[in-house]
């Protein structure tokens, strides 16, 4: 018989996943930045930043848990060839995608008020807007994705 | 040691049977966790907003219309409303001119109704409409 997970395991498994997968977005962000002309890598590489801060923010909450967070590995291997601008923003759409799934987990696992909660809501909020600026970038024609981060 | 004897259903207890079990359900009913009542008030405010918004768009036309986006986020915003009955219909009052402030202005208040969800699954929900609304009229952050 099994049972559900403790509270506590779920948000530290969220949280674990979401390091996870902002350590192969700043893998990640790297490549996007190196097909852009100087402006767009300028806002790459901020993005990149930030990606950087949010898994050192999530490791700090499993750290505090008195959980070791999951060890990054050097590289990653790409879903597809990035070439180009295009295939650079593709990328970055797809990248986005995975920290928004990451953090409606986290939203989903984190008890009401926490600190885990909040950056939660916070982090899908700036992964649905560079979401949608990379779709732009990329040229491409599909409408927004109406619910950022949900599951299917 | 107990003994097996056969249960006596008499005419009055057949007929009380039924009233019996409507009174439990309606004890239930009142006795909803406060979590839950406070996770439909959240919802209930949500749900609001979004059936302003589509009634907005169906006056407004705007060429590029976010409609069915809207209609997502009503329809997950409803799935997630807790049993029994259902969320109550919004006062009606005039469709808002403006759907880039509308949407701007709900930013916040969807983000504390997320922040404050007592059930992860209508946090994630609520947390995830903000950021499409957020996608929709906010710069870079």
């Amino acid at each position: 018989v099994s049972r559900p997970a403790a509270p506590g395991a779920a948000l530290g498994a969220a949280l674990g996943s979401a390091v996870r997968v902002e350590q192969q977005a700043v893998y990640a962000y790297g490549v996007v930045a190196a097909h852009q002309d100087r402006a767009d890598r300028r806002t790459a590489l901020r993005r990149l930043a930030e990606h950087e801060s949010r898994r050192d923010g999530w490791a700090a909450l499993l750290h505090a848990m008195g959980v070791s967070p999951p060890a990054g590995a050097p590289a990653y291997a790409l879903p597809f060839a990035v070439t180009d601008r295009a295939t650079a923003a593709a990328l970055a759409v797809r990248v986005e995608s995975a920290v928004a799934g990451a953090a409606w987990d986290l939203v989903a696992a984190s008890p009401p008020g926490s600190p885990a909660r909040s950056g939660a809501v916070r982090a899908l909020a700036d992964a649905a807007t560079w979401l949608l600026h990379w779709q732009r970038a990329g040229g491409a024609a599909t409408p927004p994705v109406a619910l950022p981060g949900a599951p299917g | 040691v107990q003994e097996d004897r056969p249960v006596r259903l008499t005419r009055r207890t057949v007929l009380l049977l039924p009233l019996a079990a409507a009174g439990c359900r309606a004890g239930k009913r009142r006795r909803l966790p406060a979590s839950v009542r406070a996770d439909r008030a959240l919802l209930a405010t949500a749900i609001a907003a979004e059936r302003r918004l589509l009634a907005a768009y169906d006056t407004l036309t705007p060429p590029d219309s976010a409609r069915p986006q809207h209609a997502a986020h009503l329809a997950a915003l409803l799935a997630r409303w807790p049993a029994p009955g259902a969320p109550p219909s919004p006062p009606s009052v005039g469709a808002p001119a403006d759907l880039a402030a509308t949407l701007r202005a709900g930013i916040g208040p969807l983000s504390a109704a997320a922040l404050a969800a007592h059930d992860g699954a209508v946090a994630a929900v609520l947390a995830s409409v903000a950021a499409a609304h957020a996608a929709a009229v906010e710069p870079l952050p």
